[in-house]
């Protein structure tokens, strides 16, 4: 039989009051749609959706990977075609009216997701724009996202979010399907990773533990082979002993949070489990002590990481025990909450050779060392927060922040001197504000670090307390100049 | 950025003179550099790279996950 030349792509009305029928109906039509992913996809879009497009014939190249070096090779038939689900804010009469007049829905466009022909875990690559979710709080809510392209009937849309995967339990696991977001996010933000299929990561896991496939759980070594061949510099940490130590390494969880704050995505061991965190969530409201020489780092104000679990639908949050919120008390046995990661895996950029921890050490010394100088500035406990970046989004965003702002007022000059600076590729960073101006994204002291340095060299490219700068041993007092700036934002995709 | 901020930044910039023109020793900051590397280089093992390795070699086999639907 030949493939089915032509298609054509469905439209479903959802509405919140018929929304369970409105799913029945279109699992009618939808034949690989299964139980398990109709009901991940119908609890995670609810409120957030007016309209679905059934596209019923989809290559999908992700599938089509598995499907070539794994599904063929089974006695039981399967299909090398998925479907695949479009997903829309707005009501849309039909079809036919996206491709009519695309430039109506643009705007409301929330994402796809690929409906693959396997047992239950059918949930195939999936990207949702979560600033389009009304099941998410936006309010302090940071998390990675990327464009991604569809094309419905020949209409491009574009949507912006972090892509997902379910394991299908049959060739891949839950490690397969974190690395593959984590590979497929970073290829699709910067062209200097190549794009990676699912079964890549599985012929580069070593056989020394004996076959690779199916359904075999990953090593640390195998993240590292696979991380590193894919052209990224992984970091370990180990914030416990086991999942059943009681509490973390505290400069393990700083490191973790640096890195996530610094918008890399960071694999996440539950020991039994691994899931990719990709961002956090803030609480200002929460009652924080500084250690004795009166400063704290802005960990103290996370209430939850943005976690992508294959066995939910994205964009879930990690929180307390206690917190209604936590996505981890959804767990049978053993629940988990945010203090549940036994280890995580960073995948560095090569040219970021000090790591988080030794950038923070230097950085505390000058800052600790130099409080009389900070005092002048502003008093009360400090905050510190320790970010990574690079150096072009350093200084394009010291500009859009703090000199080309539409607001009248003072022109920071020392943020524009920063933009003549001759950086190195990545810079770490260290900003620093009294607890209630780092509340309003206020800064009044940074401190910048070459990221390529060794700690025994002078790591230091330039700090900046106030309206007075230091360069090369040298400092200099812009008498005039605002003495404060503007918090960098950025890595987690904030305006 | 309105034209009047246009032109005060462009007036600002042209002003802005050689940071070493002006600049003095910033003895406080150099003192603190001394102090960071005589402590760095004072130190027989470092902790950080030390606990690195000590990661490595307990986690190096370990499977990341093995349940149902862990992995």
């Amino acid at each position: 039989m030949g493939v089915e030349k032509r298609s054509v792509v469905r439209g479903y009305p959802v509405t919140d009051a018929n929304w369970n029928n409105d799913w029945t109906r279109l699992r009618g039509d939808c034949k690989y749609l299964t139980d398990w992913g109709t009901n991940l996809l119908k609890n995670g879009l609810k409120g957030s959706i007016k309209s679905i497009l059934l596209e019923p014939h989809y290559v999908c190249k992700d599938h089509r990977n598995l499907f070539s070096n794994f599904y063929s090779k089974k006695f039981e038939e399967s299909s090398p075609f998925t479907e695949r689900l479009h997903f829309f804010s707005e009501s849309i009469p039909d079809a036919l009216e996206v491709v009519i007049n695309p430039d109506k829905y643009r705007d409301s466009y929330v994402g796809y997701s690929v409906i693959r022909p396997v047992k239950d875990r059918c949930i195939g690559r999936t990207v949702i724009d979560p600033t389009k979710l009304a099941s998410i709080n936006q309010d302090n809510f940071y998390c990675l996202r990327t464009n991604f392209h569809a094309h419905i009937g020949g209409r491009h849309f574009t949507v912006k979010g972090y892509p997902y995967v379910s394991q299908d339990g049959d060739v891949t696991v839950c490690a397969h399907s974190a690395l593959w977001s984590v590979c497929r996010y970073l290829s699709e933000r910067y062209t200097i990773y190549a794009e990676t299929y699912p079964f890549d990561l599985i012929r580069l896991m070593q056989p020394i533990r004996g076959r690779t496939f199916p359904y075999r759980g990953m090593t640390y070594e195998d993240y590292c082979i696979i991380l590193s061949e894919f052209g990224c510099y992984p970091i370990l940490m180990r914030l416990k002993e086991s999942r059943h130590s009681a509490c973390y390494d505290n400069k393990e969880y700083e490191n973790l949070y640096s890195y996530i704050e610094s918008g890399f995505p960071v694999l996440a061991s539950y020991q039994g489990h691994v899931v990719t965190v990709i961002g956090h969530t803030i609480d200002y409201s929460k009652n924080v002590k500084p250690d004795a020489d009166g400063f704290l780092s802005s960990l103290a104000f996370l209430k939850q990481f943005v976690v992508v679990d294959d066995n939910f639908f994205p964009y879930q949050l990690l929180g307390e025990k206690d917190d209604l919120d936590n996505y981890g008390a959804r767990y049978p046995d053993p629940q988990y909450d945010i203090y549940s990661i036994v280890v995580a895996v960073c995948p560095l950029p090569e040219k970021v050779f000090l790591p988080a921890d030794k950038a923070r050490e230097v950085c505390l010394k000058y800052f600790k060392e130099l409080k009389p100088e900070l005092e002048t500035i502003g008093r009360g406990s400090y905050v510190t927060r320790l970010f990574v970046t690079t150096n072009t989004a350093f200084k394009r965003r010291k500009l859009e922040t703090n000199v080309f702002t539409d607001k009248s007022g003072k022109i920071d000059v020392l943020s524009y001197y920063v933009s003549e600076f001759n950086l190195p590729h990545f810079v770490w960073v260290m900003e620093l504000s009294p607890i209630d101006l780092y509340k309003k994204g206020i800064c009044t002291a940074e401190i910048v670090l070459d990221a390529t340095s060794n700690i025994h060299e002078s790591v230091v490219i330039y700090m900046r307390i106030g309206n007075t700068l230091v360069v090369d041993g040298l400092q200099r007092k812009y008498d005039g100049n605002p003495k404060q700036f503007r918090q960098y934002t950025h890595n987690l995709g904030e305006k | 950025m309105n034209t009047k901020n246009n032109k005060d930044f462009r007036k600002l910039v042209e002003q802005l003179a050689d940071f070493r023109e002006g600049a003095t020793e910033a003895k406080s900051f150099n003192k603190v550099t001394k102090l960071i590397i005589k402590e760095q280089n004072e130190k027989l093992i470092d902790e950080i790279d030390a606990k690195r390795n000590e990661n490595w070699s307990v986690l190096a086999n370990q499977v990341v996950g093995s349940e149902n639907f862990g992995g």
